[in-house]
């Protein structure tokens, strides 16, 4: 029986130290790189003006009355009184929590109609032969390309034209005497319609499914399945990773969105939490301070969410090898 | 746990659904042409010489001996927010709704616009002025862009006057003219009140826009650091600036926080006797002497160190605030934000404004810009109830609660004196926090009206602003690059006029 040269395992632990040390001391180097964003947010929010604008990385004095001042502002100083006999009146009186949850609704829309649209198209493009689907998914992906300013105002003009469901049933069915034809301008069809359907996912997907082997769609059709059962049955369960991923992006994309909300809503009832913290800038100054406090409360439910679902995010990021 | 979730995304849609406001009705296409409004017949008396309702308070100057509350301590933020809102005007039965898109987005301004419009509204129930937050300045003028192509447009828009113009090259615009002359419009006494070059935005013979506020590029000076150095007032001539810069200029203390701003730097140009423009707006003519020996002594003031280019937007602020400068040139509309730097910094000191030095050949002046309102194309009754608002705008106690909250400088010439003789009581009844830049605003309030000029109205020149700034950086800081090459002041005069002229040429093709 050979024994071990104990100096041997000595250094081979050693090196093996150095390394792991070596990589955990860059991994907390990028964590700290990747937090000091966040950590500079959350200590300028609880500085004064002066410190919040200059250099200096720690509040002298903890200043945690810029989060009520905050709230105050972005409600443009109204009082979030409760009605018990008429509860939803609060998201009436109360801009901020409309503005949460418009965007909240906004987002899940968003979120149900990606999943949905982008699962079908990715299915499509990843399992079913037709002609010229390579072509279609080249082209398709070249729109990726396009800048968003570019399609902001054609955009527009089709939600000026386009009339709300609503209104042609009430015309259509004389449900209103006084009933016209509205278009989808401040409405909610506005902000969520044209964001049900990404390039982005639909790539995402496509690139996940071609992952999951023949030999399981085989068996399946021989079980007498159909393409909307495998793809809903073997499919779907499969790709969770990428489904939280688009998900996670898609909702995070809704609740940073503030130019189009601009665009194509009028009044406050229909905005989001982002028009709120504009209120902290104006022409000739930013309040710096409270817009840091006003940021930090409106990442929170992002940062929850990401915690819970990181770890299928993390997933389907790897598992498609893009990288941000 | 799966159906609690549908449950309660169910319940969320369903309340979100009720909480939906009544859908505005679509915007509907602008006519060609607008009706002039002295030819409808005024179905009620004219709203501006209507007192508001009684329901809501007016913005009436307070007498002296009224026990007002006191003015609060200095606060964390430099914008007043703690301001109530009044309970919004509902709208009367019939009431035609008449949508106003401004960018005024901070929460004292978008409640200053909500107090003015209930005023209003209160007092015309035949009309409901409805206001809209655009976003700030760009947004709104990209939301206006889109509504012009889409044929949805607002039936008043805020803007600079540029922006008014490019509106207009779009053919949306009405010509005030016929408003401010008409039944309804301003008498000669009103008219006479007005410095209609600086607050009227002329277009050749049409007025696009008209000013209820508008704000002025400062010199904010700290005037303990010049006491210090053995000046007691703020430099008249760019000799006795330049004396004062050696004289404070030292360790980390500059003299000036350069920050490249057309604005500044037409201030500049007149200050040196030049010109800038054309008469007729259509050529920048800023190569002449003047101009270069403004773009000489900004390179001056680098070579000597005497000025520095903060690194972070609004930082001049905080450095003068933090007594890092001497001088730094910003609109008047940050004056809250200046009062608020030097009282958060750990020596306060005194500071106030001052209008622009003078060359040899100059004046001093102040440069005066800011948001005009426009009254869009729609009907000749929409066009009239947003004449009549903008008419109400420059009644003396709206005009008042204004600058209160704004900090903006009235129009009329009655207001700019009401303003002169407020004591900090009568301030403090107006808004809370205006007592604190009081001084300094009624300092600027007093040189403004007498030295004020303004840039180029036309549309092609905001094209020519961000050429103009690049011309100021390269030349301050010596670095050429793709937007701008000449660093030499008389070389980048002519390449900045070049490039303007360009510009000015081929905007609208």
């Amino acid at each position: 029986m050979a024994t071990q040269n104990p100096w041997r395992i000595n250094r081979d632990r050693a090196r093996s130290w150095l390394v792991s040390g070596g990589i955990h001391a860059i991994l907390i180097a990028g964590a700290v790189f990747m937090l000091f964003p966040f950590l500079w947010m959350i200590l300028g929010s609880l500085k004064t003006y002066n410190e919040a604008t200059t250099a200096g990385f720690f509040p002298r004095e903890w200043h945690f009355e810029n989060y009520p001042e905050a709230i105050v502002v972005m409600n443009f100083s109204k009082q979030c009184a409760y009605d018990a006999g008429n509860p939803l009146d609060i998201f009436d009186k109360c801009l901020l929590l409309r503005y949460f949850a418009n965007t909240i609704f906004i987002g899940m829309v968003a979120v149900l109609g990606v999943l949905t649209t982008g699962v079908l198209a990715a299915y499509a493009f990843a399992r079913l032969n037709f002609p010229g689907r390579d072509l279609v998914f080249i082209i398709l992906l070249a729109t990726l390309m396009i800048p968003g300013e570019l399609t902001l105002i054609p955009n527009f003009v089709l939600m000026v034209q386009f009339p709300t469901p609503e209104s042609v049933i009430a015309t259509a069915f004389k449900l209103d005497p006084d009933a016209q034809i509205k278009n989808w301008i401040d409405t909610y069809w506005a902000l969520t319609i044209p964001w049900i359907a990404t390039v982005f996912s639909i790539f995402l997907f496509r690139q996940f499914f071609k992952t999951i082997p023949n030999e399981l769609f085989d068996a399946a059709v021989m079980d007498g399945a159909t393409h909307l059962r495998f793809l809903w049955s073997v499919v779907l369960p499969l790709s969770k990773p990428a489904l939280i991923t688009s998900a996670l992006l898609t909702f995070l994309g809704s609740w940073n969105a503030l130019i189009w909300p601009l665009l194509v809503t009028n009044s406050p009832q229909m905005r989001p939490i982002q028009v709120g913290l504009a209120q902290f800038i104006t022409e000739a100054g930013t309040q710096v301070q409270l817009l840091m406090a006003g940021a930090t409360m409106t990442i929170i439910p992002i940062m929850i969410m990401y915690l819970i679902l990181q770890k299928w995010f993390v997933e389907g990021i790897a598992s498609v090898g893009i990288r941000g | 746990m799966k159906k609690l979730f549908v449950f309660i995304t169910m319940i969320a849609l369903i309340a979100l659904a009720a909480c939906a406001p009544a859908p505005t009705p679509a915007p509907t296409a602008a006519p060609p042409t607008a009706a002039p409004a002295a030819t409808v017949a005024p179905t009620q008396a004219p709203a501006a010489t209507q007192p508001p309702a009684t329901a809501v308070p007016a913005a009436t100057l307070p007498p002296v001996a009224t026990a007002a509350p006191k003015p609060a301590g200095p606060t964390n933020t430099p914008a007043p927010t703690a301001t109530t809102v009044p309970p919004g005007v509902t709208a009367a039965p019939g009431a035609l709704r008449v949508q106003f898109w401004h960018y005024l987005t901070g929460a004292s301004q978008v409640v200053a616009v909500q107090r003015a419009v209930d005023k209003f509204n209160a007092a015309n129930p035949q009309y409901y002025i409805v206001p809209v937050v655009g976003g700030n300045i760009s947004q709104l003028n990209q939301k206006m862009m889109a509504a012009i192509q889409a044929n949805a447009v607002p039936d008043m828009v805020m803007g600079n006057p540029g922006e008014l113009g490019q509106y207009d090259d779009a053919g949306v615009m009405v010509d005030m003219t016929s408003y401010i002359n008409g039944a309804d419009g301003l008498n000669a006494a009103q008219l006479a009140e007005i410095n209609q070059s600086l607050y009227l935005d002329k277009f050749g013979n049409k007025i696009l826009g008209l000013s209820f506020g508008r704000s002025a590029q400062l010199m904010y000076y700290n005037v303990d650091m010049l006491a210090a150095a053995g000046f007691t007032k703020a430099p008249e001539t760019w000799d006795d600036f330049d004396k004062v810069c050696a004289a404070v200029t030292k360790g980390d203390v500059a003299c000036y926080a350069f920050v490249p701003s057309a604005s500044t730097f037409a201030s500049w140009v007149w200050s040196w006797g030049g010109t800038y423009s054309s008469a007729d707006e259509k050529k920048a003519t800023f190569d002449d002497a003047a101009g270069v020996a403004t773009l000489k002594w900004l390179k001056n003031l680098a070579d000597k160190k005497y000025g520095y280019a903060p690194s972070a937007s609004f930082g001049d602020q905080t450095d003068f605030g933090n007594g890092k400068v001497a001088f730094t040139y910003g609109s008047s509309a940050g004056l809250p934000f200046y009062y608020t730097a030097v009282k958060g910094s750990a020596k306060p000191f005194k500071w106030d404004v001052a209008p622009m030095p003078r060359g040899p050949n100059g004046k001093n002046n102040v440069d005066l810009f800011g948001p005009s309102v426009g009254i869009v194309k729609s009907n000749a009754e929409k066009q009239r109830a947003a004449w009549l608002f903008l008419k109400y705008m420059l009644t003396k106690d709206q005009e008042l609660d204004w600058a209160a909250t704004t900090s903006y400088f009235p129009a009329p010439k009655s207001s700019i004196d009401a303003i002169l003789a407020l004591n900090e009581t009568q301030a403090g009844a107006l808004n809370k926090d205006f007592p604190n830049i009081l001084p300094q605003y009624k300092t600027a309030v007093g040189f403004t009206s007498t030295l004020g000029m303004r840039e180029p109205n036309s549309a092609a020149w905001q094209g020519a602003r961000g050429i103009i700034a690049n011309m100021l950086t390269a030349v301050f800081t010596g670095k050429s690059g793709a937007d701008f090459k000449e660093t030499d002041p008389e070389k980048a005069a002519k390449e900045g006029v070049e490039r303007v002229n360009k510009a000015l040429s081929e905007y609208g093709k």
